[in-house]
């Protein structure tokens, strides 16, 4: 394996505001990366620097070994894009898009059978200024597509696609890892980026916060279902047992509703859902998947939060005991 | 050849929109159907009020309409209109002598190409690359292998023939028309006014595209250009004025009043324009300089001011596109 993308020292300044701060990040040969960070991390100016749209600051980005902004020209004519905030022309119908990039990289590519891919076939002789966000998102899948390249840089690439189009997209970035190109995907959705990479970097403030494997990212940060259970009442006694319980991995105490973060296993959702209403003060829950923000709340540290504590020292908070004094 | 790409697919977007009729539509109005208007009817006054209530006419129609074939159909109206009216006007008791001269035909083209070929240039470059700035579809042009090189002289090109074929057609017809009804009127001489012609168009196109490489928004880019216009329409005469306040006896103009006035592009055009035709009086859009005689007030002068612009105008755009980050 040898490295396609490697930011070295990245930083790239907007009068004062600093988008990326000294970002450094290999991406190697043939790996489905997944970029991840909220909107405003500094994603999309990093993969701006990449392809020259941007100048870096200070550091830089190279790819296939060459410099992305000295040698921009060699780093686009192997490389697919599809970037967030892509406009179409709106004059040119979606077979002229597919076609001119065709000509464009010299590429010998069917224009119909790419348009066919990404199932925009029925509207390819249609000008692109009257489609939808979702049909113009397919078409530049498709340009992307064109010339098989070697790097694929998908920037928050299922905006505005609806599921099947997002079950497309994710079809297609695992043909073309398939095929063995190298896969750059940024999103500030963690399921979608985890569907399909291999390894992942969290970009949190303009540097990365994380990275490795997605089960090693997963455990490390314990990332899994987020139960919220609305409670009449939030007793101290249910809290430390919930902390307690198997598979739970975090509890935050809300305004009468309790957020408890655990893996993703029915029985440890059972177990905790059983306490809550033996405590009686069930009255309603949800379960919601485990987003971004939930994993970035958590190391900002920006919400209350009751740590489960190791088993060990589990007994010092022990409801049980505390009852048992008492008697 | 990412530029000729670049070339073709910009062509075919701009006469897909509204862009490329109008540009043709006020080419032909101060061109062809000034010079048929002349050959119709005699009276110089009245047909310049119809042709000018012609195009202003067209223009307003021009703001609100929406698309190519509205705008070609109103124009197309407009001229038989001012044909009907011309005809009605005509004094029929002027015969074959009283024949509209070259100079007629050279001051009613060349002085309104003088005045509407910038607005022409300008109206057809300044969205150029700001405008694909915002509507994303930079990251469409620059996501391709298109050197920025390759992009900006790809926009030249095709905004240049946005401009110049309308302006060569039309002139070519004029020169017919001319060489046909016109007294003394000649072909050549309507060429040697469409060689002049090019540059002058290429120099707005020029100052448009620099506008639109600088510009942050199209917005901005607009402003440039109007204020670009104002400048050397209205501003470069006002200095000249300024100046002359100080001199004592303003008749004669001083030698430095025509060094300065004829570094003015629109006076270089209209300079070279007068070799078509003889103007007994001088040209009315230029100061005659009576006894000054200094190089300022040559032919050569002229053409090399005229080049001179024709060059710098777009380089300096090119020079500020290559090194500015552009998302």
């Amino acid at each position: 394996m040898s490295p396609v993308v490697e930011f070295d020292g990245l930083t790239k300044r907007f009068g004062g505001v600093t988008a990326v701060d000294d970002l450094d990040l290999v991406v190697e040969s043939g790996e489905t990366f997944g970029f991840l960070g909220p909107n405003g991390a500094g994603k999309s100016t990093a993969i701006n620097v990449m392809l020259d749209f941007t100048r870096p600051s200070d550091g830089r980005v190279s790819v296939f070994g060459r410099d992305a902004n000295a040698e921009s020209l060699a780093v686009r004519r192997r490389t697919g894009c599809l970037l967030e905030g892509y406009g179409v022309y709106p004059e040119l119908t979606g077979r002229e898009h597919v076609e001119h990039a065709i000509e464009t990289k010299d590429a010998s590519d069917d224009p119909d059978e790419l348009l066919a891919r990404v199932g925009l076939s029925d509207a390819a002789g249609r000008r692109a200024g009257g489609y939808s966000k979702g049909m113009a998102q397919r078409m530049a899948i498709a340009v992307a597509l064109v010339g098989a390249p070697d790097l694929l840089v998908l920037d928050e690439p299922s905006t505005g696609l609806d599921p099947n189009g997002a079950r497309v997209l994710r079809g297609i970035v695992e043909e073309e890892a398939a095929r063995g190109a190298t896969v750059f995907f940024s999103s500030h959705i963690l399921e979608q980026v985890e569907a399909v990479a291999d390894r992942i970097g969290i970009l949190l403030d303009g540097s990365l916060a994380a990275e490795g494997g997605v089960d090693d990212l997963r455990r490390e940060l314990g990332v899994g279902t987020t139960l919220d259970v609305s409670v009449s009442a939030v007793p101290g006694t249910l809290v430390d047992g919930l902390c307690a319980t198997d598979g739970v991995e975090d509890v935050t105490v809300g305004d009468r509703r309790l957020e408890i973060a655990c893996d993703g296993d029915g029985a440890t959702k059972l177990r905790v859902l059983n306490a809550v209403a033996e405590a009686g003060v069930f009255e309603d829950f949800d379960v919601r998947e485990a987003s971004l923000s939930d994993v970035f709340s958590r190391y900002t540290g920006s919400e209350e939060r009751v740590a489960a504590p190791p088993r060990a020292g589990s007994e010092s908070a022990d409801p049980a005991g505390a009852s048992g004094a008492s008697e | 050849m990412s530029r000729a790409d670049v070339f073709r697919r910009d062509l075919r977007s701009v006469y897909r929109s509204r862009t490329g009729t109008a540009v043709t539509a006020i080419v032909a109005l101060t061109t062809v159907v000034a010079a048929g208007l002349f050959a119709l009817g005699s009276g110089v006054q009245a047909l310049a009020g119809i042709g000018a209530l012609l195009v202003v006419g067209s223009l307003v129609a021009l703001v609100f309409l929406g698309n190519p074939k509205q705008i070609a159909a109103v124009v197309v109206a407009f001229t038989v209109l001012a044909v009907v009216v011309t005809l009605a006007l005509r004094d029929p008791t002027t015969g074959v002598g009283a024949r509209p001269s070259m100079g007629t035909a050279v001051l009613v083209a060349g002085g309104g190409l003088s005045f509407l070929l910038p607005l022409v240039g300008l109206i057809g470059s300044y969205a150029a690359l700001v405008g694909e700035r915002e509507t994303g579809s930079v990251r469409f042009l620059l996501g391709l292998p298109n050197s920025r090189d390759g992009a900006y002289a790809g926009k030249f090109l095709a905004r240049t023939a946005v401009v110049c074929v309308p302006l060569v057609i039309c002139l070519l017809l004029t020169g017919a028309i001319v060489a046909l009804t016109f007294e003394d009127g000649s072909f050549l001489a309507t060429v040697g006014l469409t060689v002049v012609s090019i540059p002058y168009a290429l120099l707005f196109v020029g100052i448009g595209l620099t506008a639109s490489a600088y510009a942050e928004t199209s917005n901005r880019a607009v402003a440039v250009v109007i204020a670009v216009f104002a400048v050397l329409r209205g501003g470069w005469p006002a200095v000249q004025f300024l100046m002359l306040a100080g001199v004592e006896d303003a008749y004669p103009r001083p030698e430095w009043y025509f060094w300065i006035g004829r570094l003015n592009p629109i006076n270089a055009y209209v300079k070279l324009t007068t070799l078509f035709a003889e103007f007994e009086y001088g040209h009315p859009l230029l100061t005659a300089p009576g006894e000054i005689a200094t190089v300022a007030t040559t032919h050569s002068f002229a053409a090399v001011v005229l080049l001179a612009w024709t060059v710098v105008a777009p380089l300096a755009g090119l020079l500020y596109f290559r090194r500015r980050d552009l998302l």
